[in-house]
This record gives structure tokens, sequence and C-alpha cells, in this order.
């Protein structure tokens, strides 16, 4: 079966690539099973040449619908500013104790005053206090050379950047959330015969069981 | 079955035994059921205890997570923890743990590695380190642990910011306070362990081992020892080898002393009504022996012959009471029995009067009675009815009883004012002692008693006129025993026959003479038994006129005894022809001529010897056989014997007499009658007998020269005699002048002392070769 995923995803990568017209260095992550991952961010460290950089100026918009972050995953460059609209008719206290941007955002509802400035990179986790089971993550990476795998585990990067090594990241590894591994460039080793397709595995776990606040005082079995 | 044990005993150990049955079979099933209750409820009470036990730690459990998770969700506390400045951390922990009394506030990191604690001098303590690694990151339970020696109910809880950032492990210390609420509830000890090691229980005393004090049995009683006890092992938590468990032990000593107090009550209850029962048992048996006991005494009183009893009361039951009425007129009606009985031994049947016996008793009673006063005198007489068969035979039996009742009826009667005693000695024989003194002589007595007697006797319609001898003795001067009386009295009643008189007073001597004369019987009998020369035979020689030769000698007996005195033989053969004893002495004569006879045979001396012999030797039946066994013996020949019989022995018992004759005359025996002349034969029977001789008795003879009668009766009984065939001897030839009359007559032979006397043999052998010459 997995053979089987591997070989589609490898055809589906060249399609991909393909369709670009363009030359693309392909990452695949998949997981300890051999699952492709999606939203696992790949960062490229000690970049050389330029790329097509993301957006910059508009802020971040991290809202909270439905007692839950949304996006779950928000991938920002040092610097950049993000806003928490709360979107729910209930109010939320936003925090966050992670070393790269403590910041409390106490029991509001619709649009805080101003939007954060995100200046150390780093993995910050939200999370609200009335309500335990809503949890976001925001990567903020030092340069815009930052992707997310998509829903294959894929993710492309231009091909004539030349980098040092690559960070990879998501949020429900086993070795803990803050997690990230580093691969030398030198340790890619391309998969596939002639097109560079790296993959990198991830080891995860399940993600802990949503919680809402009645149910802190149930037992756990 | 025969028991050996008393009736009393019997009840008694009846009665006891089914009480000591009760009162065990009672204190069993007691005991057994309050032992089984006991244990029953003992085994309630563990088993509540270790549901209270499950119970309180849950509960415990319930309260610790709940205020466990409150705490690590505390906003404040994640954030203080989030910081990682030690010192914040470290007074957080304190402060939130004062909060919830715990006593153990521990964070470790997500790697589980100890970060902070409340307790800072637990923070560096490496036992304590290790210890902490063995705490399983069990989340969201609780467990036991032992941390620093403590026991601690302990909760690890993550603490979440949104995600885990730490592990805080809250401890709640289980103190003795616990432990003794636990016991409150509970009502057991309760102790806890980790791994055998004990950490903590409600018992003060230090143990120095384990829990082996729990399991050993404690109190000892009566012999047996008894779990102290009653454990039961709760295990809390545990995983491989490493065991958290609790022990209940419930103490088993109240449950022992009920138990030992409703045992002391029923044993105490049971001695007391053992007692009890000995003592009222002993009460019923006493009761019901105690009557028995005077029932025997009463049997034993009848074996010894006293029936007469007084009815007492002996207090016993109805059926005891009863017995005893029997026993009493059992007694009564044995009692009148014996009397009866004893009436009858003692008396006559028929005449009422005493019995010999009893007479003989009475008289010596009263004679003992009456020792010593002199006037008390007895005229003791016996009554002998003449002829009273001649009566019976005529008149019928019938008629001869009312007979001698009427006679015994007068006797008795007589001089009754006296109170004679009177009785029966033997059928036609009387007796009566009547008492006499100075003023009435016995000489009256016995005028009034023989004319008394000889008054006709009235018999129904019958005038009896009876005759009577009586012979008289008088006490004290003729006797003084009741026996010596009757015997004289007897003695002198048989005078009255001989003397043919009818009435004769004893003679002083004569009983003397009489008892003498039954010892001299018996002294024969052992005189002839022995082999002593008193007894021994004599032989007087006969001559024969014809030849003046002597062939023929007649043996005689001669007793003289040891002492020397004469015993004449008239009277010995008389003694023993009465008693019997005849026949042994003919025996021994046989025996002793004949062995004579041949001792001469053997020294060529041919004698015919003649023996005399009496009818009862003649008829006794074993006389010829014996007579044939010695000739035989002694080698004899018959023909030189001859059997000299009386002619009155001959008479009696003529038939079987004669058959008897014939048969020894077949044998060649002589036959010779001896003092013919004065019996009462006839002439006719004379020519019938067997015999071979004729003696002619002495009387004829003593005086022949003298007496012309007795010549003319010699001089034809001789003829008579030679015409019958019979050859005649003379005895008594006494003179020269006889002899030749009888030589003149023919006689055959003569005997007499003129000739010889009789000699004993040697002599006779001297005179016999003396006399030839």
């Amino acid at each position: 079966m997995v053979f089987h995923l591997r070989s589609i995803q490898l055809v589906f990568a060249l399609l991909c690539w393909l369709s670009r017209g363009v030359f693309a260095d392909t990452f695949l992550i998949l997981d300890q099973n051999g699952t492709p991952i999606k939203g696992a961010v790949i960062e490229l460290t000690e970049v050389e040449g330029s790329s097509p950089i993301v957006d910059k100026n508009q802020p971040v918009v991290m809202d909270q619908i439905n007692k839950q972050f949304v996006p779950e995953l928000l991938v920002i460059k040092a610097n950049d500013d993000v806003s928490f609209p709360n979107s729910d008719n209930i109010r939320h206290h936003v925090y966050s104790f992670s070393p790269a941007k403590p910041f409390e955002l106490k029991l509001y509802s619709g649009q805080p005053n101003d939007p954060l400035t995100f200046e150390k990179p780093g993995i910050v986790v939200l999370g609200c206090n009335i309500h335990d089971s809503m949890v976001g993550y925001i990567y903020v990476a030092k340069t815009e050379y930052v992707e997310v795998t998509n829903d294959e585990g894929l993710a492309f990067i231009d091909p004539n950047l030349i980098y040092q090594s690559v960070k990879v990241w998501h949020p429900y590894q086993s070795g803990g959330h803050m997690t990230v591994t580093i691969v030398q460039r030198d340790n890619l080793t391309p998969s596939g015969d002639g097109n560079q397709v790296f993959e990198i595995a991830l080891s995860l776990q399940a993600p802990e069981p949503r919680k809402t606040l009645h149910n802190v005082l149930e037992y756990d079995h | 079955m025969t028991s050996k044990l008393t009736l009393y005993k019997q009840v008694t150990l009846l009665c006891v035994a089914l009480v000591v049955l009760t009162a065990f079979s009672l204190l069993t099933v007691s005991l057994w059921n309050t032992v089984r209750f006991n244990e029953q409820q003992i085994n309630q009470r563990i088993s509540n205890a270790e549901n209270v036990l499950k119970e309180y730690l849950k509960a415990k459990e319930d309260l610790l997570v709940t205020a466990s998770k409150v705490l690590t969700a505390d906003f404040g506390f994640k954030q203080a923890v989030a910081t990682q400045d030690k010192g914040t951390i470290e007074s957080v922990l304190q402060n939130q743990g004062a909060r919830i009394n715990a006593s153990l506030m521990i964070l470790t990191d997500t790697e589980g590695q100890l970060i902070s604690s409340n307790e800072d001098a637990l923070l560096n303590n490496p036992e304590f380190r290790s210890s902490l690694n063995a705490i399983k990151l069990n989340t969201n339970k609780t467990q036991l642990a032992e941390v620093d020696a403590a026991l601690y109910q302990l909760i690890v809880l993550p603490v979440k910011a949104p995600r885990i950032i730490g592990y805080a492990i809250i401890g709640f210390k289980i103190d003795q306070v616990f432990v003794n609420e636990l016991k409150r509830l509970t009502a057991v000890d309760i102790s806890f362990y980790h791994n055998d090691e004990r950490l903590i229980s409600t018992f003060e005393r230090p143990l120095n081992t384990e829990d082996s004090g729990l399991n050993k049995t404690t109190t000892a009683w009566l012999f047996m020892e008894r779990t102290a006890f009653e454990n039961k092992r709760v295990g809390v938590n545990s995983v491989q080898g490493d065991q958290y468990f609790a022990l209940l032990s419930a103490d088993l000593s109240p449950s022992y002393q009920e138990l030992d107090k409703l045992l002391m009550t029923i044993l105490v209850l049971s001695i007391f009504i053992i007692c009890l029962a000995v003592v009222a048992s002993s009460f019923l048996a006493r009761s019901l022996t105690r009557p028995l006991n005077n029932l025997t005494d009463l049997a034993n009183a009848f074996a010894e012959g006293h029936y007469q009893t007084n009815k007492a009361n002996i207090k016993g039951s109805l059926e005891v009471n009863d017995v005893y009425d029997s026993f009493v007129k059992m007694g009564q009606q044995v009692l009148e029995r014996e009397t009866k009985i004893s009436y009858q031994a003692e008396h006559d049947a028929l005449t009422d009067l005493y019995n010999r016996s009893t007479l003989i008793d009475v008289l010596s009673s009263y004679i003992q009675i009456s020792e010593g006063e002199s006037q008390n005198k007895l005229l003791v007489m016996s009554v002998n009815i003449r002829n009273f068969k001649r009566i019976n035979d005529t008149l019928g039996s019938d008629m001869g009883d009312l007979a001698l009742s009427a006679v015994a009826k007068r006797i008795s009667g007589f001089y009754s004012d006296r109170q004679p005693i009177a009785g029966r000695l033997s059928g036609v024989e009387f007796f009566i002692a009547i008492p006499y003194d100075d003023q009435c002589a016995y000489e009256q007595l016995i005028e009034a008693f023989v004319v008394e007697l000889k008054s006709p006797v009235q018999v129904h319609n019958l005038r009896l006129n009876l005759n009577f001898r009586v012979g008289a003795c008088l006490y004290p001067s003729q006797g003084n025993s009741a026996k010596e009386l009757v015997r004289r009295t007897t003695i002198a009643l048989d005078a009255t026959k001989s003397e043919h008189r009818q009435f004769r007073l004893y003679k002083e001597g004569e009983d003397e003479a009489y008892l003498e004369r039954l010892s001299l019987v018996e002294y024969l009998r052992e005189v002839m038994a022995g082999t002593t020369e008193e007894l021994f035979m004599v032989y007087q020689p006969k001559l024969n006129l014809k030849t003046q030769k002597i062939e023929k000698v007649e043996s005689l007996i001669r007793w003289i005894k040891a002492d020397g005195t004469f015993v004449s033989p008239e009277l010995f053969i008389d003694l023993a022809e009465q008693s019997g004893l005849i026949i042994k002495l003919t025996h021994w004569v046989l025996d002793s001529v004949l062995k004579q006879q041949a001792a001469w045979l053997a020294s060529d001396v041919k004698l015919k010897v003649a023996i005399n012999i009496s009818a009862q030797d003649i008829v006794h039946a074993d006389f010829i056989d014996f007579l044939f066994q010695k000739i035989d013996t002694y080698r004899v020949d018959p023909n030189l014997i001859t059997l000299e019989l009386t002619e009155r022995d001959i008479m009696t018992n003529e038939d079987l007499v004669i058959s008897r004759l014939n048969q020894l005359k077949r044998l060649g025996i002589q036959i010779s009658v001896d003092d013919y002349g004065i019996g009462q034969s006839s002439l006719g029977k004379l020519k019938q007998l067997p015999i071979d001789e004729l003696k002619i008795d002495k009387t004829f003879i003593l005086e022949l020269d003298q007496s012309e009668k007795d010549q003319q009766i010699v001089s034809s009984t001789i003829e008579l005699s030679h015409k019958l065939g019979l050859s005649v001897v003379a005895e008594g030839v006494e003179n020269e002048a006889s002899l030749n009359m009888l030589r003149e007559m023919n006689c055959d032979h003569i005997q007499g002392y003129f000739l010889s006397r009789p000699v004993k043999p040697d002599v006779l052998i001297e005179w016999l070769s003396a006399y030839d010459q």
C-alpha cells in the first residue's frame, strides 16, 4: 500500500513539477509510518540568492472562530505583524508563554487594539485560558524562505536557491512540540530518478484530544 | 446381663450422664454457633473495612485529582511554570500546595526530570530523585508511592500551556491522621506496605520484624493458641514487583473475650447443674434403694428363719411398698406353714403325741430345766399293746387306727393336771413321763395307771379289751438323761415279755448289761475283721462206741477277750444271730475249721469235723457258694464235713432249709440235727428231712444213769433213729455209768466232759495220740 502510495506520489510530483514548467526542488515530508504530513513547515537557512517573497505589508491574521484558532498554523517572517480578531460571540483570553513571544490578550472580543509584532524568530504556541483545547501555532521564520507542505506532504523550493540546511517542524512531533529537525543540505539525498525530491521523515504522535472547559473535571481513562 | 453397679450408682450415673450430655451438647452447639457467627462477623467487618478503605481512597483520590487538576489549570500557576524561574516555581509550588493541603508538590519537565519541589531539601536528596524515577507517569490517576520513607497518595498531572510544558506531581501524605481516620471508619487496624516493608500503620508499637507479629498467634487460652488478628491484604496498586498494599487487621480479642465469657458461663452453669444433678439423683437413688435395702433385710431375716415382722412403713414407691407387703405376707404364711410342718415333724400324725425324737428333746429340755431341783421327779413308762396285729387283721386298719388313737388319748390324759409328757415311740409302743413328788409315791401312780389302762377301749360301737405291758423307769434315781430314761424303760418293757409279767420296773444294771451286749457285738465285728487270737476254735472229740475210736470231733467257737475275760459262746452267738453278724461269724468259723482240717490232713490226721450253723446261715444266699469256695481252697473232702443244725433252726423256713440241705448232701456233706428232743418237730417232719445223724440233747444225758425216764426216752430215740437210718450222738456224757448205758443202748457216738472237754487243736492231737494208747 505504502509502496503504491509512494509511486503515485512520485508520479504526481513529477506531474506537478511538469505543470509548473520550472524546475523546483520538492520536499516530501512523511511521518514514521510513511504517511505524508500536511502542514509541516520547511525553512531554509543561510540562503544565497533570491526568490519570490511572501507579501509582507499586510498584517497577518490569526482569527478565533468557533473556539478554534484559524488558521491553526501561521507562518510569518520575523518582524511581521499579526492581528488577532475574535470572530466568536464569546470572549477569549489568548496567551502565549513561548519564549519567542510571550504575550497575553486578556479576555476580549472583536478586534484588539493593535496587531502584535513578532520580532523574534521561533515557534509561538497560542492558547486560550478559557478554552483549554484551543491551540494555535505561529512559526516565525527568520527569512522569507519558508514553505508549508500541502495535503500531499509536498513543498516546492526554488532549485536555484543555495542553502545550508533545512529546518523541518510540525506541531505534533513526538519529541515535543518545540522540536525542530535540522537536516544539512549535503545530507539531503534525492529520491526518484533525476528529479530532486527530498524525503524527510518525522516522528509524530497523535494530538491530544480536544478538551473543553467542562472536560477538566473528568477522568481520563 | 447383670451389672456390677448398684442401683444407687446406676441412677446417679444416669442422671449425671444425662445432664453432662445436655450441657455438653449445649456447650458445643452454642460454641460452634458463636464461633461461626463471630467468624462471619469478622469477615463481614473486614469486608466492610475493605470497601470503606477502597471508597475512602477513591474519595480522597477524587478530591486529590479535582484539586490538583484545578491547580494545574490555574493560569497563574501555568504562567509561573512557563517562566522557568526556579525561585518563582518553588514559591508557587509552595503556595498552591498549601492551598490544597498537599504535602508534596513537585514539578518536572516533559522528560520527567525534577525541576522544583515545595521542599528544597528534597531537591538535593539523591534517594528522592531515584524514588521519583519509580513514579509512573500514569497521569490522571492517583497512586501510592513511597517517597523519602513516607507514603504518599500521588497524582501526576501535565501542566498544559496549552501544550504540555511539564508535569506536576502532587502528593498527599498518608500519615497517622489518615490511617487513624480509616480505623475510625472501618473499626479495623490498617497498615500500608510497600513490598513487604511496613510504611505506616494504626498499630502504635513498632515492630522489629515485618508483619510476623500480626500473623503470630498471641492469645493463649486453655492450652490453645488462637490467632490474634484476622488479616486481609488489599492491593492498591502494583506493577511488576513493585507492590503497594494495605493490610487490614481485625482484632479478634474482643470476640474472643465474648466467646470466653460465654464458654465460662456455660461451663460454670453446667458444673453447677451437674452438682445439683448429683445431689438430686443421689437423693432419688437413695429413695429407690433404701426400700430395696429394707426388702433385702427382710429377705435375709426370712432366710434366717425369722418370719415374723412388723409391717413397717418403708416409704418407698407404690410398687416397692406392694412388694414389701407381699414379702411380709409371705413371711407370715411361711411361718404358719413352718409351724405346721414343725408340729407334724414333732408329733405323730395319728395320735398327736410327740414322736420319738421330739419326745427325747422335750424330755431333755425338761430335765435341763429341772436340773438341781430335786423335787422334780419323773415316772417314765413305756406301754406296749399286746397282740395288736390280731386286732388290725380282724377289724381292719381303720379300726386299728381308731383304737390306737383312743389308747393314746387315754395315756396322754392320765394325770393331765401334772402335765405329763406323752409320746408314741413306735407302732404299738407309747410313752409317758409323769412328774411326781414325795407326796404322791410313784407306786400309787403306777397302780392307778395300770388300772386305767385295763378298762376297755370304746371304738365306734365296739368295746375292745386290750392287754398291755408296761415298763417303767424313775428320774432322777434310775437315769438322768432323756435317752437313758427311754432306753431303760424299753429294757424294762422287754423284760416284761421274757418274764411274762404285765409290769416291770427297771432294775439297776440292766442297761449296762444291755449296753455291754451291744458293745460286744461291735467288738466281735472288730475281732473277726482283725487277726487277733481272741477268737479261736476248740474241738471236742466224739467216741465211736462200737470201734472205740475217735474219728469225729465237734468244732466249737471260743472267745477270750484281750483282757482275759471269757465271753460265753451262747451270749455272743445269740447276739450275733440277733444282729445278723452270724453270717460273718459262720464264714469265719468255716474258714478256720477247714483250714485246720487241711492242716491235719497234711500231717496225716483224718478227722471228721462237725460245724455248728444257724438257721440264718443255711438260708443265706451266699452260704453254699462260700462253703464250696472254702472246700476248694483248702481241698478238703466234703465227706469229712458235718453241719450241725438245731432242731428248732431246721423248723424255721422248712422248705428252703430242706432244699439247701439236699444241695449240700449231694456234695457229700453230712447233716446232723443238734439238741434233738427239746424242739417241736413232729416225727412226720423228721422222716422228710435229708439228715444223717441225730444228736440227743444233753438234758436227757446228763443224769441218764439216775433217771429212768431219760433212759426210756433215749433208748427209744436211738432205736427210732436207727430205724430211720440215722446215726445217733449223745451229748453230755459225764460219767462212765452213762457211757455204759449208752453203749448198751447201741448209741453210735458219745460226746461229753467224761471223754474230753473241747480243746485247742494242738492239745487235741496230743490227747488223740495219748488216747490211742
